[in-house]
């Protein structure tokens, strides 16, 4: 019951969710077309967080360190180099993926909150190099003249235009992450969430399948990077902090770590808050602390599922007391 | 006892800082049968168990698979050589459903990695079909094909301990070692334990047991060997072994004592 449940409202919602993508730009007003690239950009993140956190149980305390790198292997590339901005994008995945695989194998040498403290120390080190590298990074002031992104004569300077190209890149990254986590290799990877030991007694390679799902983060987060520049043509150290990496984690837990499509509403709902308690200043951090605090205690699952449970509840009581 | 030895462990010992947990154990469990290793508390069952396994490495000594030496070898490149086991505290992966955790036992069965996943490529959905079917074939070996789609955690105690039988023979394993299957059973379930093991023999799945029950275990195995303070001090079949005044001594001597 309760799974048919499930399968009609996520093919319904799923088409929603593509028609609303498609129509938002014409409807609302052009600060939300720009809020919604930035949030597009952002759920590129979360979901590979997810990948990481919800489904293989690996703490990542410095995701914002992949972002920034990929961010300035594209503005370095394609600004101050003259390489295709495409090009670059492709490049900075790789260097990014590759970065991560290296640090991978001394990070999950170590479990639970020394995992936490290895990820936090090396966003921090990256942080710094962001900003201390400054003959290629231009340091705290940042790098600018990045070029736009284009398709042979279609070229995306404006919000209309680049919010088809991140919606698209995002829908496309959702889908095929949906197709993993429902696969061979997802079952894998939240079998070693349940039990690393149990995973490795059917054969399960427990430090291979976390490299790769770390690495495909790192990844998604390198395209992040790349995309927020080229929307910005312009970079600099500040947006890759760890206080990003915590507002990540955020996004991710209030979605439902465990759900993919959770991912773009955890995203939204944090950014919508943020930006509505702007004009208080550092009051979202507060907020956020609170929120995360909530979400763990009462809907561990995370809003979206925590919210269907509730509605599923007061319906099985509505139909109880309707007998 | 006739036949070929499948697994065969010489001079096998393990040593916990001071604590020699095993001490020079010499052991072969023959290709076909159902045996088991029995022993007091602390006589060094399970760490025999877990080097087997490849949870930790011995001390000192080899062990076999057929001509193959494990020693070195990941527990999980020991599940790809054919070795599978269960746990005493079970280990099911709760939040995901009976089914799902006979499905991650055909891991090894299978191929497809992260891009055929993300892209739903042909051969991912025919694997994935397959992996369906052969999943609730060894579900239904264990007679819970009903239970396929609830979670694991909420199956009860006693079928738990059998879904954990069916995510290991999933693997299609040539050793099935099973770490007291029978604790926490009551009668009927260990009599249905009982016969699903020589299910599994006639499947052809060498049976390897460590048990605390000395009945279920009399019933059940062909070839017994008794560990006491991580030594070997008996081996043969269940009337020899119960006749064996060292065994007596140490085991049910306990007992009476």
């Amino acid at each position: 019951m309760r799974r048919r449940l499930l399968g009609s409202l996520k093919v319904w919602a799923l088409s929603a969710l593509v028609v609303a993508v498609a129509l938002v730009p014409f409807v609302v007003n052009p600060y939300y077309t720009s809020l919604l690239i930035v949030i597009g950009i952002h759920t590129l993140l979360t979901v590979g967080l997810c990948l990481l956190m919800g489904y293989t149980g690996q703490v990542s305390l410095g995701h914002a360190a992949f972002y920034g790198t990929g961010a300035f292997f594209s503005a370095i590339l394609s600004a101050s180099h003259g390489v295709n901005p495409w090009l670059a994008m492709f490049i900075a995945a790789v260097a990014t993926g590759g970065m991560a695989y290296l640090v991978s194998f001394p990070i999950f040498q170590l479990r639970g909150n020394y995992l936490a403290m290895a990820t936090l120390g090396f966003g921090i080190i990256l942080w710094v190099a962001f900003r201390e590298l400054d003959q290629f990074t231009g340091g705290p002031s940042g790098l600018s003249g990045v070029p736009y992104l284009s398709i042979g004569g279609l070229v995306f300077n404006t919000d209309f235009k680049y919010y088809y190209l991140v919606w698209i890149a995002v829908l496309g990254i959702l889908f095929i992450s949906q197709n993993i986590v429902n696969s061979r290799t997802g079952r894998a990877m939240r079998s070693i969430r349940s039990n690393e030991d149990a995973a490795r007694s059917v054969g399960i390679g427990v430090s291979g399948f976390k490299v790769k799902v770390f690495v495909l983060a790192a990844v998604y987060a390198s395209l992040a990077g790349s995309l927020y520049v080229h929307y910005l043509t312009f970079v600099s150290p500040q947006p890759f902090g760890f206080l990003f990496s915590v507002r990540l984690i955020v996004m991710a837990v209030v979605g439902g770590l465990a759900s993919i499509w959770g991912a773009i509403f955890g995203t939204t709902a944090v950014t919508f808050m943020s930006e509505s308690l702007h004009r208080f200043g550092e009051l979202d951090i507060i907020l956020f602390g609170f929120l995360l605090m909530v979400v763990m205690v009462f809907l561990p699952q995370g809003l979206t599922r925590g919210l269907m449970d509730l509605y599923e509840r007061v319906r099985a009581r509505a139909r109880g007391a309707g007998r | 006892m006739t036949g070929e030895a499948l697994l065969r462990v010489r001079q096998l010992s393990k040593s916990f800082g001071g604590v020699v947990a095993l001490d020079g154990v010499d052991m072969a469990v023959q290709s076909g049968s159902v045996s088991a290793v029995i022993g007091p508390n602390g006589a060094g069952k399970t760490t025999l168990f877990n080097l087997v396994a490849g949870v930790f490495a011995p001390t000192r000594g080899e062990i076999h698979l057929g001509d193959r030496l494990l020693n070195g070898l990941s527990p999980e490149g020991r599940v790809r050589l054919g070795i599978a086991r269960t746990f005493q505290d079970v280990r099911l992966f709760g939040d995901m459903t009976a089914l799902e955790n006979v499905m991650t036992g055909r891991h090894v069965q299978s191929r497809c990695g992260f891009f055929d996943a993300a892209f739903r490529l042909p051969r991912s959905r025919r694997e994935e079909e397959d992996i369906y079917l052969q999943a609730m074939r060894y579900l239904n070996l264990v007679g819970l094909g009903s239970r396929a789609q609830e979670r694991a955690s909420s199956v009860p105690f006693g079928q738990q301990k059998l879904l954990v039988i069916a995510r290991a023979m999933a693997t299609e394993p040539k050793l099935l070692m099973l770490d007291e299957p029978g604790a926490g059973l009551n009668a009927v379930e260990k009599d249905a334990l009982r016969e699903l093991i020589f299910r599994i023999r006639d499947l052809g799945t060498t049976v390897l047991l460590v048990e605390h029950d000395v009945n279920l275990v009399m019933r059940v195995a062909e070839w017994i060997v008794v560990l006491d303070h991580g030594e070997k001090i008996a081996e043969g079949t269940a009337r020899e072994v119960q006749r064996n005044p060292k065994v007596i001594e140490a085991y049910l001597g306990q007992e009476a004592a």
